[in-house]
């Protein structure tokens, strides 16, 4: 890694991008659970459901 | 903006109508309960844009589902502009129960009188100007499946969202409007708005109107004592519920003219009726619907489509010498629609990544570590989970057609006798089968399971029907399995997956039913729905939806978990590249936690790079597809311990041309030593261990608190459990292992037996002593 100087360059960019596209990917994660919001793959669904769970449970506390 | 809510009975064609008014793409399905939440949309053929609203499908606006609170809620809170209140032409009466309930509140209604191309089929005709005579609402005639009508509908929508309108009632009881009168003086004494719909629902007793307006309770107890019906005695919600059905069967039923049967045509069911005799059938049914279920399967996931395999002996393979080289068929048979599909992504994403790698070569040299990131890490794991996208759309789309014909109504319906065996509803049923698509809706789903252990119980194995994420699992070990091992079919592996993960739900269900969550089945009471042609248009809302959240995590979590997999896989705890995958930081991990896994045939009995599969049923928890992107990840890294001399070299080849996840799957059966056994127990544990991250925060909402612990604690013993008993009975069938499998399974079987007597014997001491 990083020994040849012709391809350096190149390496550097693609470890560059790879670190933010990482940190992207975590921070909306970590970003999501701070605010409570949505994660996963049916965000939508989650939200929504969690939405009409929390109508219900206003007029029906929990036992 | 103004505001249009659209309001009806479920599965009256509410959501369709949404969809083709504002142009969205939200779910559509032939069975009462697809909508669970309201859906926003906009309607910009007007002359200004109207905001519309679909509401959850209900009976009433009493509180006895989440869908009407949120509906009622929303009606008589957010105060839209208009109400469109959507009936099914061929249930008018039923239907219109629930509009005798939405006139009573001071807002404009619209009636759409839906399906007019089913109940005109039938020859029958509806006049529209009775009705709105009888109702004090206008009235339209639509049909939402042919987009008849819609404008007109919206047009006049729009003009009484104009002007006011004052709730009316249909009760004409004379004691109890002279009650009603006296509440709704007094709410309009409190300045409560809708003071009709209140007063009704007090009188009622309804539960919310008691809880919020206790001050005036006393007026209505008063009443109580006084009164007393001959029929009813002193319940006045049923007296109030008939008055209602009464003014609708006397008042409605000159709007309809019913086509005048022939004298032959008097025995004669409908289509429909006829189609149940066999599909509902106390013993076809249920043949019907495995063989059905097969079929999908077949199409699907075969290779051998319609067992032809032997016509083709000889035959030379499709595309021979190309890169397509046996797309539609090889010397084993035809392939399904679904092989096709597969194929062609998978042989063209082979190809990119082929291209990639050579001119990677060619520019940095050979060796080079981007090379192997960007092929190995990157392009193989995410092509390899996009490949298995069109094989997974197949499968929905028959799924789809068989939810929007009407026929999945039925399952839950024929499901229902044998489930009330094991104590729980066919209503179970519906949120199980939706497990099939994803496990996060299923579990929402189960809200309308009103008893709470049954709720539970059905939260828990939802994560057995195996959802679309665990497919690539399936199909790659499936496939592995049958091309390292001779074993027949690929769809008939997988097919017998899905009945194992359907086994274990109900075997499971027997045992929670029986002992912790014991309870009686609550009655199932579903309207069947009208069978009819699928809607392409819902068809392809149904495939777009799926296909959007897949590519839309591939190029996210999974993309991200590649990466990192690569990386731990490549360095050493120094922070160097390693050259042997086994001195990686995941190598070092994954021979940790490696032992495990030894009851479940893929532990410490492999070779030492057996810890693949303990780490890739890790990296599953995450999300489902990372358990085969691992395999593809680390199938390349691992042709340095291949080159050991363990594998056959043909495998090798067929890893450096071909990146499909079989190749990488075989590759590990080869390199690590694994039995089929331990193949399909491995199969097994993805099946019925923790589900994804999202299905376990959907779970922990859905479940009472307290409740969430024991049953990750359920899902983990289940899986351990589930796949040893697996592995250890599957070894029975190899002489190898027979003399241990017998004595342990019966040891296994045993400690089931006894563990269930034990939990009963607690629990009835427990009782004894209550």
């Amino acid at each position: 890694m990083f020994t040849n100087p012709d391809t350096l360059w190149i390496e550097i960019l693609v470890v560059i991008a790879t670190l933010i596209f990482l940190s992207a990917v975590i921070g909306v994660y970590i970003y999501k659970r701070v605010h409570q919001l949505p994660t996963g793959d049916c965000a939508y669904c989650h939200k929504s459901k969690k939405q009409l769970l929390k109508e219900f449970y206003k007029e029906f506390p929990k036992q | 903006m103004k505001r249009f809510a659209l309001a009806g009975n479920p599965n009256c064609g509410k959501t369709t109508l949404f969809n083709n008014l504002t142009g969205s793409t939200a779910h559509v399905g032939n069975w009462p309960g697809v909508t669970v939440e309201k859906k926003n949309g906009v309607y910009k053929k007007l002359s200004e844009p109207i905001s519309i609203i679909d509401l959850p499908g209900i009976y009433s606006l009493s509180p006895y589902t989440s869908e009407e609170v949120v509906s009622r809620n929303y009606i008589l809170d957010e105060k839209p502009d208009c109400v469109i209140n959507i009936v099914d032409a061929t249930n008018l009466e039923r239907n219109l129960y629930l509009t005798s309930q939405l006139l009573e509140i001071d807002v404009p209604v619209v009636v759409a009188v839906n399906m007019m191309d089913v109940l005109e089929k039938a020859g029958d005709k509806l006049d529209e100007k009775i009705l709105s005579d009888r109702l004090g609402v206008p009235v339209v005639k639509i049909s939402a499946l042919e987009e008849s009508n819609l404008e007109d509908l919206m047009k006049v929508a729009f003009k009484a969202s104009q002007s006011h309108r004052d709730g009316s009632s249909i009760i004409y009881h004379k004691d109890l409007n002279h009650l009603i009168g006296d509440v709704k003086i007094a709410f309009k004494g409190k300045n409560v708005e809708n003071p009709l719909f209140h007063a009704i629902k007090l009188v009622e007793n309804d539960e919310i109107e008691t809880k919020m307006h206790e001050d005036l309770l006393p007026m209505v107890d008063d009443f109580k004592k006084t009164f007393n019906d001959e029929t009813f005695g002193d319940d006045i919600e049923a007296i109030i519920a008939d008055e209602r059905y009464q003014y609708i069967s006397k008042n409605f039923a000159k709007a309809i003219t019913r086509h005048e049967p022939k004298p032959d045509e008097n025995q004669k069911e409908n289509k429909s009726d006829r189609i149940d005799k066999v599909l509902t059938h106390k013993v076809f049914g249920l043949l019907i619907f495995a063989a059905i279920l097969f079929l999908v399967f077949h199409f699907t996931f075969s290779e051998n489509l319609f067992f032809l395999g032997g016509l083709f002996e000889d035959v030379v393979p499709s595309f021979e010498g190309t890169m397509y080289e046996g797309l539609f068929w090889t010397d084993a048979g035809i392939n399904s629609p679904g092989v096709i599909l597969f194929n062609f992504f998978d042989m063209s994403f082979s190809g990119i990544i082929e291209a990639v790698g050579g001119a990677m070569e060619s520019g940095l040299g050979e060796g080079h570590w981007l090379t192997g990131f960007l092929c190995d890490g990157v392009l193989s794991g995410l092509f390899a989970i996009l490949g298995f996208l069109p094989q997974i759309l197949v499968l929905f789309l028959f799924f789809s057609i068989m939810e929007d014909t009407g026929y999945m109504a039925r399952v839950a319906f024929i499901l229902d006798r044998i489930f009330r065996k094991f104590g729980l509803s066919g209503r179970a049923f519906i949120p199980m089968i939706m497990g099939f698509g994803c496990s996060v809706p299923a579990m929402v789903n189960t809200r309308t399971l009103a008893d709470e252990n049954e709720k539970i119980s059905t939260i828990r194995v939802i994560p057995f029907f195996s959802c679309g994420a665990k497919l690539p699992i399936l199909v790659a070990i499936a496939g592995g399995i049958a091309e390292q091992f001779g074993f027949g079919n690929v769809d008939l592996i997988t097919y017998s997956m899905y009945c194992l993960g359907i086994i274990v739900a109900i075997v499971a269900v027997l045992f929670l039913r029986h002992t912790t969550l014991k309870g009686d089945a609550a009655p199932f009471i579903m309207e069947l729905p009208q069978y009819h042609w699928p809607q392409f248009k819902s068809l392809m809302i149904h495939l777009w939806d799926k296909a959007k959240h897949f590519v839309k995590k591939a190029f996210t979590i999974i993309l991200a978990s590649q990466i990192v997999i690569w990386f731990l896989s490549s360095f050493g705890w120094n922070w160097h590249m390693v050259d042997s995958m086994q001195d990686s930081i995941l190598g070092s991990i994954g021979m940790l936690i490696q032992p495990i896994f030894t009851p479940l045939g893929f532990g410490s009995q492999l070779t030492s790079i057996g810890w693949v599969f303990a780490v890739a049923a890790i990296t599953g928890l995450i999300a489902k597809e990372d358990v085969i992107a691992t395999f593809i990840a680390l199938g390349a890294a691992a042709v340095a311990y291949i080159n050991s001399g363990n594998v056959d070299p043909a495998i090798l080849e067929a890893l450096e041309a071909d990146e499909e996840g079989v190749t990488a799957v075989v590759t590990m059966i080869q390199a690590s030593g694994i039995t089929w056994q331990g193949c399909i127990s491995f199969i097994a544990f993805n099946m019925l261990t923790i589900p994804c991250f999202a299905a376990c925060a959907t779970a922990k909402a859905e479940l009472k608190e307290g409740t969430f612990k024991w049953t990750l604690l359920f899902w983990i013993v289940t899986s351990l459990l589930g796949s040893t008993f697996v592995y250890c009975f599957l070894s029975m069938f190899s002489a190898d292992s027979l003399a241990w499998a017998i004595p342990v399974t019966l040891v296994l079987i045993g400690l089931g037996v006894g563990s269930i007597f034990l939990i009963r014997y607690l629990n009835n001491k427990k009782v004894k002593v209550a």
